[in-house]
């Protein structure tokens, strides 16, 4: 039989089966399915997105996912929401919140509404209030159809009556699986990091899940313990791939700092090929010395960090998982905390959020939702992370290594000593070395006892002192009471009846010792808040500390003084903002304690004018502080004795002032020397402190 | 020797002050006012006594916040002195350095304490404008900073004893706002936790974190 020619129109077409695998394989947990569902409310300019579960400890449950977005009409359900396999992404700009669309492809949507046996969709359309539409998917029916064009849909529109609030509900009915109580856990935490949490933003996207886990969650993550870190990197790139970044403490002052070109040393200070990022990271010591004095315990900050610590990624405000997920270390910071433990936080210690803004859409993630395809773009994102980080470990390093430079150099203590000379005499044990060995003990004993004795009168000394301090604060409190409200009041009623009464004669005769007495009653209450001032909590806490900023504090406080002396006060401060870890009440009281012995030391000098001198320069990483004056110098006195607690040529004076500056200087990791006769030719003692920047 | 101010007509101010000196030099500001001092140089023993009879003895009253250093002077502290001639119409202006420590004591007072000046600030204009204050007030004129509306109030940080800690995001959303515990009504003082949310009557249109006061607390 001839065969004649022709042509037969045909298309692919998808069996059922597809359906199935394309959702529930590509998209397996449910936390992932129901989050694709919210996404789509995040698109459709949401605030927020409510999930309730009922009865979903068993099989047959629902769930319900509400949002008050800009709803859909049959239009947006047909051409969009019924569309399989389209990215949102390459043909939507921005919406109308100026939000950049999630664009999912509709997979995970799929997977989302097969949870159940029939997927039920309610929408009202912010274009036409007044119309409800309705769709209901009864998956059997696709089940029991050979081919997916098989089975037809139903849009149905309905009058609503009024005008009603925009939004879509989602109805996934009759659940062909148990969520548990670990499930719940996952969904409610996928929630409420969806959309930044800790940026606390009140216009932002909420998604909320009506359980339990999500109420306590919730609690946990607004608990924001943020300001407990010892450090946060804050890194950046912006759009021209240029990085900055820099270390705060927790006042948010910065520690270090660093332009491009030391962030991006290991590329040669090549850009980032990576759309602008921001990386912040909190890093915290979790001991008990650290959290000693405050408020939070380091048990809250603990399971804080433990539920949401590790470095989360969002794209466009929404996050990607599963960065920042337990056990996800994208950034291997555990690996780099293993190779060199110091000073480099783990995902166990610190929480982190990277946030890039992709409007291009360089990224894409990967149709499972297991993370983004690991492209080129994604590649910079990464090493960007790990060039701030590493920076941030390379300087903390250094700080620690120069604090252990100067803990050894004046840690040779007698005790340090002795124990030396005891192992040398264990090591001859014998019977006839047995006199040796107890020579040495006893010598050993003498030592810790001289050091007992030493901290003894230290210990003493400094009770000496906070009874003076208590003193001074408790008299500097009630001179800024009653006596100076009083003088106040009254020298200012003299002030206005004097003015009244005699007119011009005032300013002639009343108005220069008025204004005296007013000026001396402002200084007076300097003083009092001066004093007042030192005792003040916050200045105790070790911090990034800038000590030309204390310099400028502590004379400001001085110059009623000074005026009051005719002193005149001389600063020569080198160039720049050196600062230092240190706390702002140790640098204080060195400065402090050196003027007053100035001061004193000027009250015996008989020279034409009197002058303190303070002065600072910077070579390498020490700061020399000097504070000098034209008295009568170190006199009477050997200059080695003068730090000795009690050694005083002052009738009036504790002897102490000096003791507490060596003593605070050691303790910054610093030496202090003296000239009796210096560059003013009056006493001059140099003050070297290590600094971490200038 | 008087003002008269929305028809209120001020002539006595009682001055109270327990440090002697202190008292006579706010009395010396008084009369610079043109009005006419009385001293309260006398102990009160009986509150509910002194207040019914204090119409008569003046028009208006000036108090220094700490007035229990002498001995037996007064049987409360100058705001909550100033809190009860609210309730008695009596314009009241206190006189206080204003301390964290008074900072505290004060604000469960403070919804009906006007006028607060610190001693450099008590001057004859600063105290007619603190009893125009008080006048308009008892008239129900209030000004912006003193308005109260109903907002939320979250709890940040309970973990000190006496204190607890709240941010008023409709005042001002990085502030934390130190509250004495005992300001709360008995029953939610032991439920407070952080993260709580609750409601109270708060001045949020106040300049300054010392001037807030918080009334009518509930949780909801």
């Amino acid at each position: 039989m001839a065969v004649k020619a022709g042509t037969t129109e045909a298309q692919i077409r998808f069996s059922t089966q597809i359906i199935r695998r394309l959702g529930e394989e590509l998209n397996p947990s449910i936390d992932q399915s129901i989050l694709e569902l919210v996404k789509n409310s995040y698109d459709a300019d949401a605030k927020s997105c409510t999930v309730e579960l009922y009865s979903i400890t068993e099989i047959g449950g629902t769930i319900k996912i509400k949002d008050d977005g800009k709803g859909m009409d049959e239009g947006d359900i047909i051409n969009g929401w019924l569309v399989l396999g389209e990215s949102s992404k390459s043909n939507v700009g921005r919406t109308e919140l100026n939000r950049i669309p999630a664009g999912n492809k509709g997979l995970g949507r799929l997977a989302a509404l097969r949870m159940g046996h029939v997927a039920a969709l309610e929408s009202v359309p912010k274009n036409l209030p007044e119309a409800r539409y309705q769709l209901e998917i009864n998956w059997d029916e696709f089940d029991r159809a050979k081919l997916v064009e098989d089975v037809f849909l139903d849009v149905t529109r309905s009058p609503t009556g009024k005008k009603i609030l925009p939004g879509t509900t989602i109805t996934i009915k009759n659940l062909k699986t148990r969520i548990g109580e670990r499930e719940a856990k996952k969904i409610a935490r996928g929630l409420i990091l969806l959309a930044d949490p800790f940026e606390d933003d009140p216009n932002g996207f909420k998604p909320i899940l009506k359980s339990k886990e999500f109420q306590d969650m919730e609690r946990l993550v607004s608990r924001r313990y943020f300001d407990d870190a010892e450090y946060h990197l804050s890194a950046t790139v912006d759009n021209t791939g240029f990085a900055k970044a820099a270390v705060l403490d927790y006042r948010g002052q910065v520690i270090f700092e660093a332009p491009h070109k030391e962030i991006a040393r290991r590329r040669n200070g090549q850009k980032y090929g990576c759309p602008a990022t921001t990386f912040d990271l909190w890093v915290f010591l979790l001991n008990s010395t650290s959290f000693s004095g405050r408020h939070t315990s380091i048990g809250e900050v603990r399971e804080w960090l433990t539920e949401f610590g590790g470095v989360h990624l969002y794209e466009n405000g929404l996050r990607v998982n599963p960065y920042g997920n337990a056990g996800n270390d994208w950034l291997d910071m555990n690996l780099s905390r293993a190779k060199s433990p110091e000073e480099r936080p783990s995902t166990n210690t610190s929480i982190g959020v990277v946030k890039v803004k992709d409007s291009k859409g360089l990224l894409s993630q990967k149709t499972d939702r297991s993370g983004f395809i690991e492209n080129d773009v994604f590649h910079e994102i990464r090493s960007f992370c790990q060039d701030a980080l590493d920076w941030m470990a390379k300087r903390r390093i250094e700080v620690a290594e120069q604090k252990r430079r100067n803990t050894r150099e004046t840690a040779n203590t007698a005790a340090g000593n002795t124990k030396v000379t005891l192992q040398q005499a264990i090591k001859k044990l014998s019977r006839k070395n047995r006199k040796e060995l107890e020579k040495a003990f006893a010598k050993f004993e003498k030592a810790q006892e001289n050091q007992l004795t030493s901290l003894r009168s230290e210990v003493q000394l400094y009770r000496t002192l906070s009874t003076a301090g208590i003193t001074a604060a408790t008299f500097s409190h009630e001179s800024r009471g009653n006596p100076l409200k009083a003088i106040t009041q009254a020298i200012k009623s003299i002030e206005r009846r004097t003015k009244e009464h005699l007119k011009s004669k005032y300013e002639e005769l009343f108005e220069k010792p008025v204004q005296s007495i007013l000026r001396a009653v402002s200084s007076l209450a300097v003083l009092g808040s001066a004093t007042l001032k030192i005792l003040s909590h916050e200045k105790r806490r070790v911090t990034r500390v800038e000590i030309h900023e204390v310099i400028s504090n502590v004379l400001e406080t001085f110059q009623p003084f000074t005026d009051g002396r005719d002193i005149i006060l001389k600063t020569e401060l080198t160039p720049g903002k050196p600062y230092m870890r240190s706390s702002e009440a140790a640098i204080e009281s060195i400065l402090t304690n050196l003027l007053n012995n100035s001061l004193v030391a000027l009250e015996n000098s008989v020279s034409k004018s009197r002058e303190i001198l303070i002065q600072t320069f910077v070579e390498q990483s020490t700061l020399s502080l000097t504070v000098a004056d034209n008295g009568p110098g170190i006199v009477g006195i050997d200059v080695n004795d003068i730090w000795l607690p009690g050694e005083t040529t002052n009738p009036n004076g504790t002897g102490l002032g000096l003791t507490i500056v060596r003593d605070a200087v050691h303790d910054l990791g610093g030496t202090v020397s003296a000239m009796a006769h210096g560059q003013l030719g009056g006493a001059e003692i140099i003050v070297e402190l290590p600094i971490i920047g200038k | 020797m008087a003002v008269t101010i929305d028809n209120v007509t001020i002539s006595k101010v009682c001055v109270i002050d327990d440090d002697e000196t202190s008292r006579e030099t706010m009395q010396l500001t008084v009369e610079d006012t043109k009005l006419v001092p009385i001293s309260q140089s006398d102990s009160v023993f009986d509150l509910e006594a002194y207040l019914s009879q204090l119409r008569s003895k003046a028009d208006a009253i000036v108090t220094d916040h700490h007035l229990r250093k002498r001995k037996n002077y007064f049987p409360v502290n100058g705001a909550n002195f100033v809190y009860r001639c609210y309730d008695q119409k009596i314009p009241s202006v206190l006189v206080t350095r204003y301390e964290q420590a008074d900072i505290d004591e004060i604000r469960k007072f403070r919804n009906k304490i006007p006028t607060i000046l610190t001693p450099a600030e008590f001057t004859p204009d600063s105290l007619l404008m603190g009893l125009e204050t008080c006048i308009r007030e008892f008239n129900g004129v209030l000004t912006p900073i003193r308005k109260s509306w109903r907002t939320l109030v979250r709890v940040d940080d309970v973990s000190t004893k006496s204190n607890f800690f709240v941010v008023i995001p409709a005042w001002n959303k990085n502030e934390m706002i130190s509250l004495n515990k005992n300001d709360l009504p008995e029953v939610l003082r032991e439920m407070i936790k952080p993260d709580m949310r609750l409601h109270a009557n708060v001045n949020i249109g106040a300049e300054h974190a010392n001037e807030l006061f918080f009334t009518d607390w509930e949780v909801k």
